[in-house]
C-alpha cells in the first residue's frame, strides 16, 4: 500500500515537476511569473492533437510539432509583446501573461476545442508490475521523460554557452549585461525553452485528463505549489518540489479518514501557504538555492 | 453639494428601474450589484493598498455558501445571515495578513492563489453538507413570513447594499485609512515613519475587502437561488481582477465600471464564442503596457484635465518657497 | 538649557559579516542641530534606520526623553516625538501635498475605524485640512497643496517632506541628506528653512548630510562616522581642523580619484 502510494505520488509529481520546470525557467531569468503557462501547454498540445488526429501525423512527429510551436509561442511572447512592456513593473507582467494565457484559449476554442477530447498515449498497454506496485505504462513513459528533460536542462546550463549565459543573467542581470552578454536574447530563450518544457508537460497530462481548454490551469496550479515547495528559483527545486507534491496528496488521501482524504488539495494548498510564509526559500532550501542553475 | 443632488439623483431614478425593466434585465442588475461590491472590495486590497490577491472567490465562496448553509441548517433570515457570513469572510481575510506581512508581490500572489485553490477544492469535496459538484439550492429569502425571493425584492436589497458599501468605502477612502493604505502601497518604511501601522492597516484592508466579497457572495446566494463550485473557481478570481485592473483600480468608480462592464459584456457577446475571452485577454494586455490607470484614469484625463491645468506652475511656486525662505530666514 | 533629549550608547549593527555600525554613542541635546557625518559607507543612514527602528541593533541602546526606543515598533516612533525625512524621499508619489502632510499627522487623528466607514470623522478631518493649510502658508508653500507630490520639483519634494515631518509635531526631526541632488541657491535656502524649523518651532534637528556648507553653516554639532565608528565629535571648527577626519576624507578622495 505504502510502496503503491509512492510510486503514483511520483508520477503524478513527475508531471508537476516538468510543468514547474517550464515555469520556473522563465521566473529565473525574467523574474515573471508566467500565469498563462497552463494555456500556452494547452495550446501546443492542442495544436499536436490536430496533427496528429486531422492531418494523419505519426504521433512523436505530433508531439515533436508540439514541442516546437512551444518554443515558437515562447519566442513570439517574449519579441512580440514582452518588449513593448519594458518599462511595466516585472509584478505587473503576470497579468499580462494571464491575457495571453486568454486570447490563447479563444484561439484553440475557435481552432475547435470544444469539448473534452481524448488524446493518445504514448505507450498504451496492460500494466507493468514491480513486486506489488501497479504502474501504467504511461506512468514509465512520465518517469523517463522527467529525468530526460531534467538531464537535458542540467546539460544546458551546464556545458552550453546559452546555459551558462542564462544563469549569469539569473544571478545578476546588470553584471551580466556588463559582460556582454544580450540579456534580452536570453529573455527570448528562456521563453522558448520554458514553454517548450510547458508543452512536453501538456502532451504527457493530456491522455489522462482529456484535453480541454482548462484542463492545463490545474496542472499549472499544481505546478506553481511544486515550485513554492522546491523553493522557487531552483530547477532542481521544481523537480524535487514536485516528486514531493506528488507523493504528499497521494499519502493524505491514502491514509487520512475517508472523511477527510478527498480534501487532499485543500491540504495541498494550505500547505503551501504555511511554507510561503514560515519557509520562502522552499521545503530544501537554503537561501542559496538558485545558485545552482 | 451638486454631487450629492446628482447621486441622489441617479439612486432615485435606479430604484424605479423595476416599473420599466422586465425581470430578466433586473437579474442582470442584481448580477452587476454582486460584482460591483466584490471589486470595490478588492479594488481596496489591491489598487489602494498595493495587496495583490488572485484568490478572492474564496471569500466570495465563503459569503455565498455561509449564508446559505446558515439558512438551511439554522434557519437565520437572510437579511441576518448574509452579513453574518460577510463577517465570517472578513475574519477568513485575517488568514491571508501574515503573509502579506511577510511576502513579496508576486509570492503574496502565489499565497492568495493557494488560498483561492483551498476554498474552491474544498467545497464539492464536503458533499455531505455543501451538496457537492451538483451544488447546493438556497433556502429562499423569507422577511417576516413574506417570501422576497424574486428579482425586485433582490433588487432593492442589492442596490441598499450597493450604496451603503459604496458610501462606505468612500468614507473610508477620504479619510485617513485611505491615505494609510495609499501610503503603504506607495513606500511603506515612509508610512511607518508616518505612524501607520503596517500589520494593523494591512489586516484592515484584508479584513474590509474580505467582508466585501462575502457579503456580494451572500448576495450572490440568494439573487440566483443556486450555488455551486463551479462559481467560485479561479477562473472568477481572476475575473475579478481584470475588472478592477480595466476599471481602474485606484479608484472607487474604477471598479463600478470594470464590474458593469464585465456583467454586461458576456451577455452581449453571447453568440459570439471566444470574442469574450480575446477582449479580456487583450484588455489585460493593454492594461498593463498602455493604460495602467484602467478605464477610469483614461476618463480623468479627458474630464477633468482643469484638475491639471489649474495646478499652479511648480517651478514658480518653488522660487517663491525658496526666496520667501530665505529672505525671513 | 542642555537637556539630553536623545542618547546613543555603544550602537552596533552587523549585516551578515559587514559591521554598519560599530560602538557608536553620541548624545542630543534639545534644541540643537547636530550633524552625523562621513565618508559614504560610513553607517549614518543605518545611524537613521536604527532610531527609526527599521532594524534591531545587534548591541547597544538608544534612549529619547529616557525612554527606550527599542521597545518601540517602527510606527510608534512617530507617535513618542521623533519624525523623519528619506534620503530617496518619502513622499506618497500619487497624494497632493495636502494630502501627504495630512499624512504625517496621522497619529493625531481619533476617529475609531468603523466611526470613519460611517461618515463620522467630517469634523475632525477639516480641522486637519486647516492645519495643514496653516502649516504650508506659515512655509509660504499654500500654493502647493493641491499638486500631487511627484509633480514637484526635486528641491520642493525635499522641503514638503520635512514640513511633513513637523505636521506630527515632534520634538526631534531626523533628515536624511536633505540637500542631496541641490544646487547651491537651494541648498542655502534650506539651510535657512532647517534653522527656521528650530528657531520657530523649537524642534531638534538631527541631519545626515555629504554638502560640507549646509553642515558646517547650520549645525551646532557634528558626529563624524567613518567605516561605521564615530571618529570624531565636535562643533563645525574643530571637526574642520580635526586631523582624522581629514584623512577620512581624503582617503575617500583617494579612492574616488579613478573614476
Amino acid at each position: 500500500m505504502l510502496a503503491q502510494l509512492i510510486v503514483s505520488g511520483l508520477a503524478a509529481g513527475s508531471l508537476y515537476g516538468i510543468m514547474a520546470l517550464g515555469l520556473i525557467l522563465i521566473y529565473k531569468t525574467t523574474h515573471i511569473l508566467n500565469f498563462g503557462q497552463g494555456d500556452m501547454a494547452m495550446f501546443s498540445t492542442f495544436i499536436a492533437l490536430l496533427l496528429f488526429r486531422n492531418y494523419g501525423l505519426p504521433l512523436p512527429a505530433a508531439l515533436g510539432a508540439a514541442l516546437v510551436v512551444g518554443a515558437l509561442l515562447g519566442i513570439v511572447i517574449d519579441r512580440g509583446l514582452l518588449r513593448w512592456a519594458k518599462n511595466a513593473p516585472v509584478t505587473s507582467l503576470f497579468i499580462a501573461t494571464l491575457g495571453v494565457g486568454m486570447i490563447l484559449q479563444a484561439i484553440a476554442l475557435w481552432m475547435g476545442l470544444i469539448d473534452s477530447r481524448p488524446f493518445p498515449y504514448v505507450l498504451r498497454g496492460p500494466p507493468v508490475f514491480i513486486g506489488d506496485v501497479v504502474l501504467r505504462q504511461h506512468d514509465l513513459v512520465v518517469f523517463g521523460v522527467a529525468l530526460a528533460v531534467s538531464l537535458l536542462l542540467f546539460a544546458v546550463f551546464k556545458f552550453t554557452k546559452v546555459g551558462i549565459a542564462m544563469r549569469a543573467t539569473s544571478q545578476n542581470k546588470r553584471a551580466a549585461q556588463l559582460m556582454g552578454i544580450n540579456v534580452g536574447r536570453i529573455g527570448t530563450w528562456s521563453w522558448a525553452l520554458g514553454l517548450g518544457t510547458g508543452a512536453i508537460a501538456g502532451c504527457l497530462v493530456a491522455p489522462i485528463v482529456f484535453l480541454d481548454l482548462s484542463s492545463m490551469i490545474f496542472v499549472m496550479i499544481k505546478a506553481i505549489a511544486a515550485a513554492v515547495l522546491g523553493g522557487f528559483t531552483s530547477l532542481p527545486g521544481a523537480v524535487v518540489g514536485g516528486l514531493l507534491l506528488g507523493v504528499i496528496e497521494n499519502l493524505f488521501s491514502g491514509y487520512m479518514p475517508p472523511a477527510i482524504a478527498p480534501l487532499k488539495t485543500t491540504f495541498v494548498f494550505t500547505l503551501i501557504i504555511l511554507v510561503l510564509v514560515f519557509r520562502p526559500h522552499g521545503l530544501l532550501g537554503e537561501r542559496s538555492v538558485g545558485g545552482h542553475g | 453639494m451638486k454631487r450629492i443632488i446628482f447621486w441622489t439623483l441617479v439612486v432615485a431614478l435606479l430604484a424605479l428601474a423595476p416599473l420599466v425593466l422586465r425581470s430578466y434585465n433586473l437579474y442582470l442588475l442584481n448580477l452587476a450589484a454582486v460584482k460591483v461590491i466584490a471589486a470595490v472590495g478588492l479594488a481596496l486590497l489591491t489598487g489602494f493598498t498595493g495587496q495583490l490577491s488572485i484568490g478572492h472567490a474564496g471569500f466570495l465562496a465563503i459569503g455565498a455558501y455561509g449564508t446559505a448553509l446558515l439558512a438551511q441548517y439554522f434557519g437565520i433570515p437572510f437579511w441576518v445571515g448574509i452579513p453574518l457570513a460577510g463577517l465570517l469572510s472578513g475574519l477568513a481575510g485575517f488568514i491571508l495578513l501574515i503573509p502579506a506581512l511577510r511576502l513579496s508581490a508576486i509570492y503574496l500572489a502565489i499565497a492568495t492563489l493557494a488560498f483561492g485553490t483551498a476554498v474552491a477544492e474544498a467545497l464539492p469535496r464536503w458533499a455531505s453538507v455543501t451538496g457537492g459538484y451538483q451544488g447546493m439550492r438556497v433556502p429562499r429569502a423569507n422577511l417576516f413570513g413574506l417570501d422576497v425571493q424574486n428579482d425586485v425584492a433582490m433588487f432593492y436589497l442589492a442596490l441598499a447594499m450597493v450604496v451603503v458599501l459604496i458610501l462606505m468605502a468612500r468614507n473610508l477612502v477620504r479619510s485617513r485609512v485611505g491615505r494609510a493604505f495609499i501610503a503603504i502601497r506607495d513606500k511603506s518604511a515612509a508610512a511607518q515613519a508616518c505612524g501607520v501601522s503596517l500589520a494593523r492597516y494591512k489586516a484592515l484592508a484584508f479584513f474590509v475587502s474580505a467582508l466585501y466579497a462575502g457579503l456580494a457572495g451572500g448576495l450572490y446566494a440568494h439573487v440566483v437561488g443556486y450555488i455551486s463550485p463551479a462559481e467560485f473557481g479561479l477562473a472568477k478570481s481572476i475575473d475579478l481582477f481584470i475588472m478592477i485592473a480595466l476599471g481602474g483600480m485606484a479608484s472607487l468608480p474604477g471598479p463600478v465600471l470594470g464590474a458593469l462592464f464585465l456583467t454586461y459584456l458576456p451577455h452581449w457577446l453571447s453568440g459570439f464564442r471566444g470574442l469574450q475571452s480575446i477582449i479580456y485577454g487583450a484588455s489585460l494586455i493593454g492594461i498593463v503596457i498602455f493604460m495602467p490607470f484602467g478605464i477610469w484614469g483614461f476618463v480623468r484625463k479627458w474630464t477633468a484635465p482643469d484638475k491639471v491645468r489649474a495646478m499652479p506652475r511648480p517651478l514658480r511656486a518653488v522660487v517663491e518657497f525658496v526666496q520667501g525662505g530665505a529672505s525671513r530666514g | 538649557m542642555a537637556e539630553r533629549l536623545l542618547a546613543v550608547q555603544g550602537l552596533t549593527k552587523r549585516f551578515g559579516g559587514l559591521t554598519a555600525v560599530d560602538d557608536v554613542s553620541f548624545e542630543v541635546e534639545r534644541g540643537e542641530i547636530v550633524g552625523l557625518i562621513g565618508p559614504n559607507g560610513a553607517g549614518k543612514t543605518t545611524v537613521f534606520n536604527l532610531i527609526s527602528r527599521f532594524f534591531d541593533p545587534t548591541k547597544g541602546a538608544i534612549e529619547f526623553e529616557g525612554k527606550n526606543l527599542l521597545r518601540a515598533a517602527p510606527h510608534e516612533i512617530v507617535g513618542l516625538g521623533i519624525a523623519r525625512t528619506f534620503q530617496n524621499l518619502g513622499l506618497f508619489p500619487y497624494l497632493s501635498v495636502r494630502d501627504n502632510l495630512l499624512a504625517g499627522r496621522h497619529t493625531q487623528f481619533r476617529g475609531s475605524i468603523l466611526g470613519l466607514a460611517l461618515g463620522m470623522g467630517r469634523e475632525e478631518e477639516r480641522a486637519a485640512v486647516t492645519e495643514v493649510m496653516a502649516m504650508l502658508d506659515a512655509f509660504g508653500m499654500g500654493a502647493l497643496a493641491p499638486m500631487p507630490a511627484s509633480m514637484l520639483p526635486y528641491g520642493s519634494q525635499k522641503a514638503v517632506e520635512l514640513v511633513r515631518a513637523l505636521m506630527a509635531k515632534p520634538r526631534l526631526v531626523l533628515l536624511d541628506e536633505p540637500v542631496a541632488g541641490m544646487n547651491a541657491t537651494e541648498t542655502q535656502a534650506m539651510g535657512q528653512f532647517i534653522r527656521r524649523v528650530r528657531d520657530e518651532r523649537g524642534v531638534t534637528v538631527l541631519l545626515v548630510e555629504h554638502d560640507m556648507s549646509l553642515v558646517m553653516e547650520v549645525c551646532d554639532r557634528i558626529v563624524v562616522l567613518d567605516f561605521g565608528r564615530k571618529i570624531a565629535e565636535g562643533t563645525p571648527h574643530e571637526i574642520q581642523t580635526n586631523p582624522r577626519v581629514v584623512e577620512a576624507y581624503l582617503g575617500e578622495e583617494v579612492d574616488r580619484a579613478p573614476v
